[in-house]
């Protein structure tokens, strides 16, 4: 207790003096990011070590910071829910910190001095909104957090686009936190407490539509910070425009406060008490899997990609948590447990991988200065470790084995095989493999996104000055993206070790946890098991390895020694140029053609003759995708927010006796009703 | 001793693979009134290919030579888990069907990036199209693996091989004949064969898998030669002994083992006759109307899944 109550102290004073000495030292650009970002990571040991205290120990940390009034204090209580993500939050921010020191030298030139102490408040924030444990410093730091990371993703202030990108981020941000503010005010109108600990034990017992207006309005509320469709229209703009640092952290972590703030809301202060909101959740999980896969794939912009990407991921974990609260519901506390585990396992995979791969492409905007897929290629040669280390991002994205990926995708399906095959409604069984083939087709659609991202930003020729003339990063980019992928590999080897970060978690949710399981408690062989089947990653990375020598020998005695020579690529006997390469655009244009009723792609093509019709001349071809969720949802919401705007304007006359009389107008309506 | 028993049915896949390849192709060229060449030919050829030196484009990176043996040891793992002649003969600790389906896109993905790595722009069809087909194949694959193992009640492929073997030809409801017309034509999309894909052509607007082949000679053609023959053949394997489970598999004594494998081995070759006249008997579609035919697999696999939730109430 005092050792864990030291390091949460330790951790915060770190990164808090951090980033004011950074403030301090902002003449020195080298020695202010310095000192933010060791700050950031030695903060953050602190905090992984008292997370895993906390869920090794299982005893709740409590601290009270301050008080104003009994309403406002900060108060700090550190659950088995909070610790696991504050685990989450720490092993990002450990390598995102270290990767910074290089990355940050991007943007030496313009005078970013206090990006450094910015993205430490960013960090704090984050750790204390998985912290506090009332509603007063719930949403203190919960705004805090988003007007900082605004902060950060205005950092090119400069570009027009990014001030736009910058204005629907904040302007939605806030539409979901009123939604959080309202579902707050309603909870303390039928508990009269703003503490958690009074919602906890009043929750489960409001009435029926209480409950369900609460987790409307939380599915809204948190849903627009997680990014579910079609409230994610802010994700794919703020995300790639970022630095990508900031990106990584957004879209790694801070999307997954959201979650965080469900997982409170839902289970921990109503206790999940109907069956339809872990169906609602369900489908629009998959809903938003799907769709978020689809306009990922045909992205151009690198970032823009991965961000997309994080919604899809997004959607994973949501449809796991609906799943969660179905089977919790129907009595299977231990499959809950299974689907769980599914959803929180996928959430820390996907943070270490977002991060890897969004520190990858910021490598690549580093070295070529464009985000542009069309414009890379070649790249591996030239920066061979920033490639091996993306490669792997990919891989474990692509739920590949024997990286981390693979486990949650394995458990995924798993629980919604147990659901399928466990609940007594016909129709929700069938509603569980439905979801199931959508999530396999998310998936083989995941994988045909990364083909592309890795293939055609790393591989073959070429396509453009700036890519011919990368470089390798330097070594602090490449430590931070190393880390990353290690933890990619570990915990796709030995998922036993996420199991058992996991099971506090569900067992304080579902009654029962995966590691504790049929007694099996080896680190290296227990691998994951469900009541239908079994894999064991470390064996299967064996068998890997082992056949990968085989074929080796076998290649060799079979045939002998051979000579290798080295030649052009194969043409039709004409010389490779870029040109000749397939683009981005050509890779995913198959898919385009298919999902055309989503993308709703726009194309213009227009010849120029020379001598109509056989000389040609210029050929002009644009191809756009039109974004659909503005273009039929948010733009006549829009139009109509602004028409009633101007109805309302004809009130506003400017003349100062007008207002004066609304005011006594308003004040005799209001003496009326509140007598 | 259980350990002597997977590697040998390796082994036996192993051998077997250029083999059913052979007959395909010599089935195909009966059909079209060809003497064609013999049925070791497959052999042959990956010997020959074995022992020549390679050409490796200037432009291929470390991922283009290291594609084929990381491509054939992820199909080989895969081979470790369908049981072939007995249900006991593999690693089911290690890992159920989902791992299987993964194991194949590892492999395709590899492939797909192989494909990419010189610049040609072969390549680089083939590989946009290869994904873009097992996209639309994945979820056909695991609906109609699902329904069986909602039949069974498990993943483990050694469980369900068992347990489909010890029911026979009671099995045959119409939730399994759906399903396995479903997976039959995820087995023709799968080891890239007419409808969906061309093996005999070079033809640069017809292939897919050729196409990300097209830059490969020597050892590493060989390589990822064999894998596809060995991909193919555990595609049959899954066909003939998850979803045509007659003949039994029978426990591990010698008897057992040599009828095992006999019945194992004529019913490959049956189904490798079928795939040879489905073959020839059908056009190559259009890549574009290549998912009409998937979507169709797709709602086959799903009709099975409702017929077996309905039948098992």
């Amino acid at each position: 207790m005092i050792i864990s109550e030291n390091l949460f102290y330790a951790s915060i004073l770190t990164i808090f003096t951090g980033g004011l000495l950074s403030c301090l030292l902002s003449r020195n650009f080298k020695v202010s990011t310095f000192i933010a970002h060791i700050a950031s990571f030695a903060g953050s040991l602190f905090m992984l070590a008292l997370a895993v205290i906390v869920l090794r120990e299982g005893d709740n940390l409590a601290i009270s910071l301050f008080k104003v009034t009994p309403w406002a204090s900060l108060n700090i209580l550190v659950d088995s829910i909070s610790a696991f993500f504050l685990l989450v939050i720490s092993l990002s921010v450990l390598s995102v910190s270290i990767y910074s020191l290089g990355y940050l030298k991007e943007y030496q030139s313009k005078k970013a001095a206090f990006l450094g102490a910015v993205f430490n408040l960013f960090v704090l924030a984050m750790y204390l909104v998985v912290t506090v444990d009332n509603v007063f410093g719930f949403l203190l730091v919960w705004e805090i957090m988003s007007v900082v990371s605004y902060f950060l993703v205005i950092t090119n202030h400069r570009e027009e686009r990014v001030r736009r990108a910058g204005f629907i981020y904040i302007v939605m941000t806030h539409l979901g936190t009123v939604f959080i503010f309202v579902l707050f005010f309603i909870l303390y109108r039928h508990t009269g407490s703003l503490n958690f600990s009074d919602f906890q034990s009043v929750g489960p017992n409001l009435a029926k539509n209480v409950q369900n207006v609460i987790f409307i309005f939380s599915l809204i509320g948190f849903g627009t910070k997680a990014g579910i469709m079609p409230l994610h229209i802010w994700l794919p703009k703020a995300h790639p425009v970022a630095p990508s640092h900031v990106s990584a952290l957004m879209s790694g972590v801070m999307i997954k406060t959201a979650i965080y703030g469900l997982i409170r809301v839902l289970f921990d202060f109503l206790a999940v008490s109907y069956t339809w909101w872990g169906i609602t959740i369900l489908l629009i999980g998959t809903f938003t899997a799907f769709v978020g896969i689809v306009y990922a794939l045909v992205e151009r912009d690198l970032k823009k990609l991965l961000a997309y990407s994080s919604v899809e991921n997004i959607g994973i974990i949501l449809a796991s948590l609906g799943i969660t609260i179905i089977l919790k519901r129907y009595g299977y506390g231990e499959y809950a447990a299974i689907a769980l585990t599914a959803g929180m396992f996928h959430l820390l995979n996907h943070s270490i991988f977002k991060n890897l791969l969004f520190m990858g492409a910021g490598a690549v905007l580093y070295a070529t200065h464009t985000k542009n897929i069309d414009l890379m290629g070649g790249l591996i040669k030239r920066m061979p470790w920033t490639a091996l280390f993306f490669l792997i991002g990919a891989m474990s994205i692509s739920a590949l084995p024997p990286f981390n990926g693979f486990i949650s995708e394995w458990l995924l399906l798993q629980s919604l095989l147990v659901l399928g095959i466990s609940v007594p409604l016909t129709s929700l069984k069938l509603v569980a493999f439905l979801v199931a083939a959508v999530l396999a087709f998310s998936g083989a659609l995941v994988a045909a996104a990364f083909v592309k991202a890795f293939g055609l930003t790393f591989l073959a020729v070429p396509r453009s000055q700036q890519a011919a003339e990368a470089k390798e990063v330097p070594a602090s980019m490449l430590a931070g993206m190393g880390i990353s992928a290690c933890f990619c590999l570990v915990l796709g080897v030995l998922p036993y070790l996420g199991f058992k970060v996991l099971s506090p978690v569900t067992f304080k949710i579902t009654g029962y946890s995966m590691s504790t399981q049929r007694g099996l408690t080896d680190i290296f062989m227990t691998g994951a098991r469900t009541g239908l089947g079994g894999i064991t990653p470390l064996a299967v990375m064996g068998f890997l390895v082992i056949l990968i020598f085989a074929a080796l020998i076998l290649a060799r005695v079979l045939g002998g020694k051979t000579k290798t020579r080295i030649s052009e690529t194969w043409t039709c006997g004409e010389t490779l140029s870029p040109e000749m390469e397939y683009t981005s655009t050509g890779f995913s244009h198959p898919f385009e053609v298919v999902f055309k009723t989503i993308l709703m792609p726009h194309r213009v093509k227009e010849n120029s003759f020379i001598v109509a019709p056989y000389f040609g001349g210029i050929i002009k071809f644009k191809s756009n995708i039109k974004p659909g969720f503005e273009t039929y949802l948010y733009k006549p919401l829009m139009d109509l927010f602004l028409r009633s705007s101007n109805q309302v304007r004809k009130i506003q006359s400017g003349s100062i006796h007008t207002y004066l009389s609304y005011i006594f107008v308003t004040l005799v309506i209001l003496l009326i009703f509140a007598k | 001793m259980g350990f002597v028993y997977i590697v040998l049915h390796l082994i036996l896949l192993l051998l077997l693979a250029p083999l059913v390849e052979g007959t395909i192709r010599k089935t195909k060229a009966f059909w079209q009134n060809r003497e064609g060449p013999g049925l070791l030919q497959p052999y042959y050829n990956l010997i020959k290919y074995l022992k020549k030196d390679s050409v490796i484009s200037d432009n291929a990176s470390w991922l283009y030579w290291s594609a084929p043996y990381l491509t054939f040891a992820s199909i080989a793992a895969a081979a470790l888990l369908i049981p072939s002649v007995s249900p006991d003969m593999t690693i089911s600790f290690a890992g159920d069907i989902i791992l299987l389906c993964y194991l194949f896109a590892f492999a395709r993905f590899y492939m797909a990036l192989a494909g990419l790595d010189t610049g040609s722009a072969f390549g680089g069809m083939g590989s946009s199209r290869e994904m873009f087909i097992s996209a639309m194949v994945e979820p056909v694959m695991f609906l109609a693996l699902f329904s069986i193992a909602l039949k069974v009640n498990s993943t483990d492929l050694s469980v369900i091989a068992g347990a489909t073997a010890s029911i026979g030809l009671g099995l045959m409801n119409p939730s399994h004949i759906l399903a396995m017309i479903a997976m039959f034509i995820v087995s023709l999309a799968e080891t890239g064969r007419i409808p969906i894909d061309n093996p005999d052509t070079h033809l640069e607007l017809t292939m897919v898998h050729e196409g990300m082949l097209l830059e490969y000679s020597g050892k590493p053609l060989a390589l990822m030669q064999y894998s596809a023959m060995l991909k193919q053949m555990l595609i049959l394997t899954l066909l003939g002994n998850v979803f045509l489970p007659w003949g039994g598999l029978p426990s591990i004594d010698y008897i057992g083992l040599l009828s095992g494998s006999l019945i194992y081995i004529v019913k490959i070759f049956i189904l490798a006759l079928i795939t040879a006249t489905v073959e020839i008997a059908n056009n190559k579609l259009r890549i574009f109307r290549v998912p009409g035919l998937l979507m169709t697999a797709f709602f086959l696999a799903g009709l099975a899944v409702v017929v077996q939730l309905l039948l098992k109430g």
